[in-house]
């Protein structure tokens, strides 16, 4: 989901933030609902997990919460809570690295499923073969996305399913827009070797 | 390879689907494409990608927002809580949070360390209970917002002693006239680590009639901050002024200097304001003008120049 801000919402925004840094609940509380929808949803395509998800999602805005009086405008809202967010998702990501635990289930209220099941399989119906294939690819992507290093998968996250600019990405992981487009290709480049058989 | 384009053209196929080439190689690569099949075909294929990825976008379980939203409210009562509570409080809090927690043995060490806590608010409290001071404006003493531990040194018997520097808020109110709120006003508006509170302040100071130092604030803010808005919010504040030389002075180097468009479109508002249509006459003034013309970038701005020139019948040429 791209955030783009028109002049005015930035404005309102500033107000919001400056209510906010003043003790405003209600105003601290907006903040939160503006971006706590895009902010799940990053956090969990990238730990695909609904408890690391709803952590990373409880630990962001109650560091935005104890840390908002430090907000000098330096950059915008959006980049500064994002960077909180990447930071911690890049931590849990790591721990998983290590602990060799990137996992293609995902644990949800209902039990362990396996979030392939819940994908769309429009071209699938009807053909068991094709049905079969499509369930490789899907099998193949998990692999591929779960092998893409953990800077990698951020900038891919970002860019592809959160429809952020590259040199946003950049300014969030606290680099420059170029390295920001070389993880991309890096990204786009492993999905294609690995999944061009398929397609 | 059909071409020797083709390499170059694969590699940028990615960039081209997320919009992120720049035109000159975007132009490029349909010059390209237009010409090469197999980059045609190459580029299906990576859209046939992208839509296969689209599909791996999973949309939220169902009910997680809310139930994240839910616990966060209920952190949020907490977290609210703590500073009013003091020390004591906030150690309370926590020790309150360690009565839920699963593990058992972690509970004396909770009492131990609360113990320990209480003896080191005791020692801090008498510096908390001190009055405010005599100060009229003074509303409110806060807790300390950050604590830093600046030393450590043993002081023997495997006790140690630490120093602390802590920082307060405390809130005061008044009017700008006040001297002493006006001091703090325009100690924030050169604030350099906060921005926000710089261009508040300025509206501010701005806003009210202005005095020596207000002026003064609103000059050095105009020529310095290195916040666009900041300066922008100067220049209002300067509105009323821009009749007087210093005021003058200080708008011809931001005109001739000032990185910003928009600041240096206001700038040069407020130098022609009073003489829209005798244009401006100081011959320093015809000078910043005459100069302007060989060194503005934005047409607009030169042309709002050349036209002051012109009507003062003053050469718009740079030798």
């Amino acid at each position: 989901m791209a955030i783009a801000q028109s002049a005015g919402t930035r404005a309102d925004e500033f107000a919001l933030i400056r209510a906010a840094q003043r003790g405003d609940q209600l105003a601290f509380e907006q903040l939160v609902r503006t971006y706590d929808q895009s902010v799940l949803k990053l956090a969990m395509n990238l730990l695909r997990s609904p408890d690391d998800a709803g952590d990373v999602y409880q630990e962001a805005f109650l560091r935005v919460f104890r840390n908002l009086h430090s907000f000098r405008f330096d950059c915008s809202f959006h980049t500064w809570l994002y960077r909180i967010v990447t930071n911690l998702c890049l931590d849990h990501l790591r721990k998983r690295k290590v602990r060799k635990e990137e996992a293609s289930v995902v644990q949800t209220a209902d039990g362990t499923m396996d979030r392939l099941d819940s994908l769309t399989e429009e071209r699938a119906d009807g053909d068991p073969q094709r049905k079969l294939l499509v369930g490789e690819l899907k099998d193949k992507i998990q692999k591929v996305l779960a092998e893409l290093t953990p800077r990698e998968r951020m900038v891919f996250e970002m860019r592809h399913y959160q429809g952020m600019r590259l040199r946003a990405i950049g300014e969030v992981l606290g680099t420059t827009e170029e390295a920001a487009k070389n993880c991309l290709f890096r990204a786009t480049q492993k999905m294609r070797s690995a999944l061009g058989a398929f397609l | 390879m059909s071409s020797p384009n083709c390499e170059w053209a694969r590699n940028y196929l990615p960039l081209f689907l997320y919009q992120e080439l720049s035109a000159e190689e975007e132009d490029t690569l349909q010059s390209h494409l237009a010409v090469c099949s197999d980059c045609r075909a190459a580029l299906e294929v990576e859209r046939q990608l992208h839509q296969t990825l689209d599909q791996e976008d999973p949309a939220l379980p169902a009910g997680l927002l809310n139930a994240c939203r839910s616990r966060f409210t209920e952190q949020m009562v907490i977290e609210r809580a703590l500073p009013k509570a003091g020390v004591l409080g906030r150690a309370r809090a926590w020790f309150d949070g360690l009565q839920f927690a699963q593990s058992g043995w972690l509970r004396p060490a909770a009492a131990m360390a609360l113990i320990a806590i209480g003896f080191f608010a005791g020692r801090m409290l008498p510096h908390q209970d001190r009055p405010a001071g005599l100060d009229p404006v003074v509303a409110a003493v806060a807790e300390p917002v950050s604590t830093r531990v600046r030393q450590v040194e043993p002081a023997g018997s495997g006790v140690f002693q630490i120093v602390l520097d802590e920082t307060r808020e405390r809130v005061v109110s008044g009017s700008p006239d006040e001297d002493r709120i006006r001091q703090l006003l325009i100690s924030a508006a050169s604030d350099p680590s906060d921005a926000g509170l710089r261009g508040e302040t300025i509206g501010i100071l701005s806003s009210v009639p202005p005095c020596d130092e207000t002026r003064q604030a609103l000059l050095t803010a105009v020529e310095h901050d290195s916040n666009d808005g900041v300066r922008l919010r100067a220049l209002e504040g300067l509105k009323g002024m821009a009749q007087q030389s210093d005021v003058r002075r200080v708008l011809a180097r931001v005109l001739l200097k000032d990185p910003n468009a928009g600041v240096r479109t206001q700038a040069i508002d407020l130098l022609t304001q009073s003489a829209p249509n005798a244009g401006i006459r100081e011959n320093d003034m015809i000078g910043v003008f005459q100069d302007l013309m060989g060194r503005e970038p934005n047409t607009y701005i030169r042309m709002r120049a050349e036209r002051q020139l012109q009507k003062v019948k003053a050469s718009t040429e740079v030798y």
